[in-house]
């Protein structure tokens, strides 16, 4: 299995000069250019969530409301959640890193569906015109939540539009998963069986699952509150007879099983990571993949807890809260299952590792904050205060958004082609990492003490938390914008790789980088196992790395314009 | 495009078998990938449909004497007709998807026309059973004004309830009952629309001999989305129209 | 090949006879009128176990002849359960109304 046997072939048509016009890239089937279509749209609204972000954090300096009105600031954490929920986390890592890699990963020339896999991008950017709509048209202001009453009856921002943004969002995610369901029964290589799959198909697997079950649930909720705003017709209307408790039930009949689907794909992803940068096999492999599917399953029995303050049965109440504790052991087993695998490992610190360390420093706490959350006496004080904030965001920032960024890097030069700066990329990981600390660790603090979620006037005693995590916020940000920029100049300026540049084991290093349309130039017949990592290689690692990660120079002088013409076009 | 296009023609071109996609081995690969999409999507549908199905069964157990009572505004020879006019028209699917089997090009022709038939009565039966909604202010809304039947006002197993539940809580739980009535089999009628737009678009592909219809996969997934309309009204039926006391 | 590849049953499967789809159509008729009966009855608590249960015999048909599920793969007959499998969980929203009312905890009267 000699990794390395494409590499002569660099500069040859790969999939990013297959045609360079915009209509190209918009009518495209292929997996690998939907994925950087997918990539565009998220970064976008990356962007405008961020936005919300910062205005949220700037109006926290002061305890008296300097910036924002009342009704501005609930617009602003309004956006901020329904954009980073249904427009960032949830496509980020399944739609943009799985669309890329798992045909590669397990040998195929695309998706089950190419088609449908289109369908699903134009679904996600209606979804996306609709939020910016609704957004810069005065806003919505319910909180991404939408809970009934206020949500169908009292609210009189446009939150028509913005369910439908979510409605439509949700439907790509639906096509999304359906396709990867099938692509990986059905399209994997020859010898390719299940427990020789890399674990970020089995992530990508019980996510897939996920959102094929869940989402639905949401789809049709959320029409029920349209048709309430709109028609009158009050399945939730307290006033005609309706609960919204049923509401809040349904909601979080996705919604739960959504936070899996934006943490899931991220451990996968650090599965491999971990894996590669510590040369060694992974350790318990098939304890990994069905702890992800374990965490799948348990995630759609747990949904009641965050409803025990709603008039819910006290006795579901206990049912719902045992169960969520059950889920932190499959995440658990997935921890010490990292650990054990860098344990006495060659531990390369690049930045994907440093992204991955961080991960699991910052998924450890935010898991064992959820236990805080998961019992109900504790709750009890703490539901609706800056704890449930801190919580969340250690699980989808400091998680999900930790494991992107981890992947992005780990699989940069196999989607470009092309070597991000290194020395930035460790900079911009260690930024983030601090910088997230920063911004959330005093949010937990702020919620114990007992300050309210969504307050812009609030008692002096939280001042100084508040502006630290202001501050930190800042250096987070920081963390944010620079790989934003070297990861777009590396595009152009950045050392072109040879396939394989982290020596990885796995299908998607044995094609060229960046890869052909068809992904391989043979149909690839696997007869290894997964991870296929040996200890003793380390002796074959040359001194300097350098000359099996880049290509020499004059290569790169005369196959110089040709990639970067098609990555123009598109960017 | 053009280069792209190329080169999907070309893989198209390239093998043997006219209708297998690039991405794809062999036939057998592709009708399971297809097959396995399609049960995919179904399940997607149940879950969508399930929703409103776990809104109608918390009411129906909150509000069980007004669910009954409401019920018998509906028709049951209306709904026994339209189950009949499904299952007849699931029926018939069945033979459309056998001719495409068989390669049978009138059996298609045939079993779709009858299967299109059969989904425009089951519309017109709903379209009677919607506008008599109509006319008895069932309709949810401003004007909707809800009657007790007289059996439940004198039946003395309900009398003491229904005396017990003020007018105008009467009024919003009956009227719960008919806004999912109207929901639920709205949703379905949608289906059913999509349904008849699915099956007229294939009818006029085989009549017309396009290349798409050698392949009898395309009638197969509709057959099973046909199928999946039917069995969500067989559960609409008894929910609806067959409270029993 | 990966395992189902090897062990799944073709699409290509024998065309079910046309007499067979007419049986199983007649029988949702009967099964039909019998739904319909049921609700003339007085079968008490009894009626709508019954008409559910009828309902899930029709849909058993349908998915097993018309949709041939019989002839399907493993993985086809697992989707089948696993979709009503999570409706199931779905459902489970109904423990929260029916144990609302039996709450009773010693100081919350007051």
């Amino acid at each position: 299995m000699s990794a390395t046997g494409y590499s002569a072939k660099e500069g040859k048509k790969n999939y990013l000069n297959n045609g360079t016009s915009i209509r190209s890239w918009l009518t495209t089937l292929d997996h690998k250019r939907i994925a950087i279509l997918y990539m565009v749209g998220v970064m976008v609204f990356f962007a405008i969530g961020a936005l919300g972000a910062t205005m949220i954090r700037l109006e926290l300096i002061r305890n008296d409301g300097f910036i924002l009105e009342h009704d501005t600031y609930n617009r602003m954490f309004s956006m901020h959640g329904i954009v980073m929920v249904f427009f960032v986390i949830i496509p980020s890592i399944p739609a943009i890193l799985g669309n890329f890699c798992i045909p590669l990963m397990i040998g195929a020339k695309d998706v089950a569906f190419p088609r449908l896999n289109l369908l699903s991008w134009y679904m996600y950017i209606t979804g996306g015109i609709l939020a910016a709509i609704a957004i810069f048209s005065g806003g919505v202001d319910t909180g991404w939540t939408f809970y009934t009453p206020y949500s169908s009856q009292f609210s009189n921002s446009n939150v028509s539009l913005a369910l439908f943004a979510a409605f439509f969002a949700g439907f790509s995610s639906i096509f999304t998963g359906l396709n990867f369901i099938v692509t990986i029964h059905k399209m994997r290589a020859p010898g390719l069986t299940w427990f020789r799959l890399p674990l970020f198909i089995w992530a990508q697997y019980a996510t897939s699952i996920i959102m094929v079950l869940a989402t639905p649930v949401i789809a049709i909720t959320l029409m029920c509150i349209v048709v309430e705003r709109t028609l009158g017709l009050g399945i939730f209307d307290p006033t005609k007879g309706g609960d919204p408790v049923l509401m809040q039930h349904m909601f979080w009949f996705y919604s739960h099983p959504a936070v899996y689907i934006m943490i899931v794909p991220s451990m996968g992803v650090i599965s491999e990571v971990v894996s590669c940068f510590s040369r060694r096999k992974i350790f318990g492999y098939p304890f990994i993949a069905f702890s992800s599917l374990a965490i799948a399953v348990f995630g759609f029995v747990v949904w009641g807890h965050h409803m025990f303050l709603t008039g819910q049965s006290a006795y579901l109440g206990y049912i719902f809260s045992i169960l969520s504790f059950m889920v932190a052991i499959p995440s658990a087993v997935k921890v010490f299952n990292w650990a054990a695998t860098m344990y006495k490992g060659h531990i390369w610190f690049t930045a994907p590792m440093l992204f991955a360390l961080g991960f699991i420093g910052l998924f450890v706490v935010g898991g064992l904050t959820g236990l805080f959350l998961s019992s109900m006496g504790t709750d009890l004080h703490l539901h609706d205060t800056y704890f449930v904030v801190a919580h969340f965001h250690y699980v989808m920032v400091g998680g999900s958004i930790m494991g992107f960024l981890a992947g992005i890097h780990f699989w940069w030069p196999k989607i470009f082609g092309r070597m991000y700066p290194e020395n930035w990329a460790k900079t911009a990981a260690i930024l983030v990492f601090l910088g997230f600390n920063l911004t959330f660790f005093p949010q937990f603090i702020l919620g114990y003490q007992g300050m309210p979620r969504r307050y812009h006037y609030y008692s002096a005693q939280y001042l100084p938390l508040n502006v630290l995590s202001s501050a930190g916020a800042s250096v987070l940000a920081v963390g944010y914008i620079i790989p934003l920029f070297y990861l777009i100049w590396s595009l152009k300026y950045g050392r072109r790789v040879t396939s394989n540049p982290w020596r990885a084991v796995g299908l998607e290093w044995m094609t060229s980088s960046p890869p052909p349309t068809e992904n391989f130039d043979h149909k690839p017949v696997v007869t290894w196992e997964a991870y296929d990592y040996h200890y003793s290689e380390i002796d074959d690692l040359p001194e300097e790395p350098e000359s099996m990660m880049y290509l020499p120079e004059d290569e790169d002088a005369h196959t110089h314009d040709k990639p970067e013409a098609a990555v123009g076009g598109e960017v | 495009m053009s280069a792209e296009a190329a080169v999907q023609e070309h893989a198209h071109g390239h093998g043997h078998e006219p209708d297998l996609m690039h991405q794809f081995d062999t036939m057998e690969q592709q009708n399971d990938a297809y097959m396995t999409g399609m049960w995919t999507f179904l399940v997607t549908e149940i879950m969508f449909f399930g929703g409103l199905f776990c809104a109608y069964l918390v009411y129906r157990y909150s509000y069980p004497t007004i669910f009954f009572d409401a019920h018998k505004h509906l028709s049951i020879r209306m709904g026994g007709l339209n189950t009949f006019i499904l299952l007849t028209s699931s029926f018939s699917m069945a033979l459309a998807v056998r001719a495409a089997q068989l390669k049978s090009r009138k059996g298609q022709l045939i079993w779709l026309a009858v299967t299109v038939l059969f989904a425009f009565g089951f519309l017109v039966v709903k379209y009677f059973e919607y506008s008599a909604k109509f006319e008895h202010h069932l309709v949810p809304g401003p004007y909707f004004n809800y009657e007790p039947t007289t059996s439940l006002v004198n039946n003395p197993h309900f009398n003491g309830i229904v005396s017990q539940i003020p007018g105008a809580q009467l009024q919003q739980w009956a009227q719960m009952f008919f806004v999912l009535y109207f929901c639920m089999t709205g949703l379905h009628g949608i289906h059913v629309i999509i349904g008849i737009i699915v099956i007229s678009i294939l009818w006029w592909m085989v009549y017309k001999g396009h290349p798409a219809t050698r392949y009898f996969m395309p009638i197969e997934m509709t057959g099973l989305y046909w199928h999946f309309v039917d069995i969500v009204w067989i559960f609409l039926y008894p929910l609806f129209y067959l409270i029993p006391h | 090949m990966s395992e189902e590849h090897g062990t799944h049953a073709t699409h290509e499967h024998p065309a079910t006879s046309v007499f067979t789809f007419f049986k199983v159509y007649i029988a949702l008729l009967l099964l039909l009128l019998a739904t319909i009966w049921v609700q003339y009855q007085n079968f008490g608590g009894l009626a709508n176990p019954i008409a559910m249960a009828i309902a899930v015999i029709k849909m058993g048909l349908v998915m097993a002849i018309f949709m041939g599920v019989r002839f399907g793969s493993k993985l086809m007959k697992l989707w089948a359960f696993v979709g009503f499998f999570f409706l199931l969980i779905l459902f489970g929203t109904l423990i929260d109304y029916s144990s609302r009312e039996w709450m009773y905890f010693h100081g919350w009267s007051q």
